[in-house]
């Protein structure tokens, strides 16, 4: 308890605390949309694409004579949010499933960019801790500027979404009614996937590919088991991913445990518990 | 009067092409019913008609009304559908199967979806857009499905939701897609009623799409019959006889009349 009471005195804690919660609302609420779209594995294609970015940035900057892992030229976050952004507009792309299927394409691009991440920063020198950084996430470096990034990626993504709730929503579910109706069903798909892709290439940057992917899954999947209407998901949903974020933060300062993995097992027993408890009501 | 002109278009994907030279129109008011196989090319049709597929060559017009809902043409407005969409807006009734039920989504949510045209973004839906809900749900005989998950509801059901969605967007032109796929004779009669009880009270116009022609033969006053590339278009009176459809389908076949009805029997 009293290791507890001290974690609120660490000013770093604080700040892990407050970025995981930012980076948990977000992606659990924009979760919901894409495993409702049966893209689950979008979220961890950008993630890598994202990663991949700075793992550019981190190979450029050794070769300038940064050091790996910490100092990144000025273009890195750039880069990264930028080809996140370009993936996430070929995700959003409409076209007819002819020759390959939609999650071929999220399949090629998930590998490819997993692999040229890890090429590129093995020829890094000292670029094993920017993997581990970049896969697993290190929440615990997250600073008060970064929080404060994060503050206003949630204040943009929150008023697109709060005003375009309802066209996401017709867009995701019935496209080709939404167009008959004059509704360019297109363009709001363009500009939610614009939302993901700015969101995850953020929260990529503060928590790591692993507990991104965890945050737009788990979450969603465990409110679909309890939830019975879109917006008691939405809000279960949100409502998972922050305790889940924030105990298992705290768990892992407690214990001394790694906080990503530690955040992804905690979201895991939220899921277990609620399969458990549908389980239960189901027979009944 | 003519709502829809299909002229001299050229329907495809990429650079295959599945119909060429379509000419034919769609007049307001009637009962226009589009019959083929599986491949013929129906739906494809479909999708130029509302918009979602545009042509490889000619054009689709649109004979719009003034003050139609998400409509800004002046009166006697003539308007590329392709170009425009919207202009004449149509409540699209698509088949259930294509309908993910994995969303949580109650009828009544479904239904307001046919108001987010007319609200337009940024607005969110007011008591007005309710009751609009809830008439329609009563319309359509679905008044107490209104807080059912859709994914709870039989094919008949679901239906009626579908129906209702694009009553409430205040629609010109119903446009159904294999309504009565996979239900029962009971479903499939009780739908063919509540789209005739919908067309006796409010005029509207009904693109009835479907691969059983005997289910248009008695209800649809003109049928555009579709197979292997080629179409006929006609009164119903016209399209169906022995001649016409042996001509389109390649087959022998008789058309009878049992109890006032017109009955094909291949």
């Amino acid at each position: 308890m009293s290791k507890l009471l001290e974690m609120f005195q660490q000013d770093f804690m604080v700040n892990v605390l407050c970025g995981t919660t930012i980076v948990a609302a977000l992606c659990s609420y924009l979760g919901v949309f894409i495993v409702l779209r049966r893209a689950v594995f979008v979220g961890a294609a950008l993630a890598q694409v994202s990663s991949l970015g700075v793992g550019v940035a981190v190979w450029a900057g050794a070769s300038m004579g940064m050091a790996a892992g910490h100092d990144l030229p000025w273009w890195g976050h750039p880069l990264a949010l930028l080809l996140t952004l370009g993936t996430a507009m070929v995700f959003a792309m409409q076209y007819r499933e002819r020759v390959l299927p939609r999650e071929s394409v999220v399949g090629v691009i998930y590998a490819v960019a997993s692999a040229l991440a890890i090429l590129v920063i093995a020829v890094t020198a000292g670029g094993e801790a920017a993997v581990m950084n970049l896969w697993f996430g290190n929440v615990l470096t997250i600073s008060r500027s970064g929080v404060v990034g994060l503050g206003a990626l949630a204040l943009l993504v929150g008023t697109v979404h709060a005003l375009f709730y309802k066209e996401f929503l017709f867009a995701s579910f019935d496209p080709d009614m939404a167009m008959a109706l004059g509704i360019r069903a297109s363009w709001w798909n363009m500009l939610l996937y614009l939302t993901i892709g700015l969101t995850i290439a953020f929260a990529t940057r503060a928590a790591g590919v692993l507990v991104v992917f965890n945050f737009l899954v788990l979450p969603t999947v465990t409110s679909l088991l309890l939830a019975k209407r879109m917006r008691g998901t939405l809000v279960l949903a949100v409502a998972i991913g922050v305790l889940a974020g924030v105990v298992g933060s705290a768990l892992s300062y407690v214990r001394d445990l790694p906080t990503g993995p530690t955040i992804v097992v905690v979201n895991g027993a939220f899921l277990a518990l609620a399969w458990s408890a549908r389980g239960l009501a189901l027979r009944r | 009067m003519t709502l829809i002109e299909f002229q001299n278009v050229v329907l495809g994907y990429g650079r295959r092409v599945v119909l060429r030279d379509l000419n034919f129109a769609i007049h307001e008011g009637e009962f226009f019913g589009i019959v083929g196989a599986n491949g013929s090319g129906k739906t494809t049709i479909l999708r130029a008609l509302l918009g979602i597929l545009k042509p490889k060559r000619g054009q689709i017009i649109g004979h719009v009304r003034p003050g139609s809902v998400g409509s800004t043409a002046t009166e006697g407005a003539r308007v590329d559908l392709s170009a425009t969409p919207g202009a004449i807006p149509f409540g699209y009734v698509p088949q259930r199967g294509f309908l993910d039920e994995l969303y949580p989504l109650s009828g009544a949510d479904i239904v307001l979806m046919g108001r987010y045209a007319a609200l337009g973004p940024m607005r969110r839906a007011e008591t007005r857009d309710r009751m609009v809900v809830e008439e329609s749900l009563r319309h359509v005989g679905a008044a107490g499905l209104g807080d059912t998950l859709f994914r709870a509801m039989s094919g008949g059901q679901k239906q009626r939701i579908l129906i209702a969605r694009a009553l409430a967007s205040e629609a010109r032109v119903l446009v159904l897609d294999e309504p009565t796929d996979g239900m029962d004779l009971e479903g499939q009669k009780s739908i063919l009623d509540l789209i005739g009880q919908l067309r006796a009270e409010s005029n509207i116009t009904v693109v009835y799409v479907t691969h059983r022609l005997n289910e248009l033969s008695n209800v649809a006053q003109r049928l555009l019959l579709l197979h292997d590339g080629r179409y006929r278009v006609g009164p119903v009176d016209e399209m169906m006889t022995g001649e016409v459809l042996r001509e389109v389908y390649g087959v022998a076949v008789r058309v009878e009349q049992f109890d006032g009805k017109r009955v094909v029997i291949t």
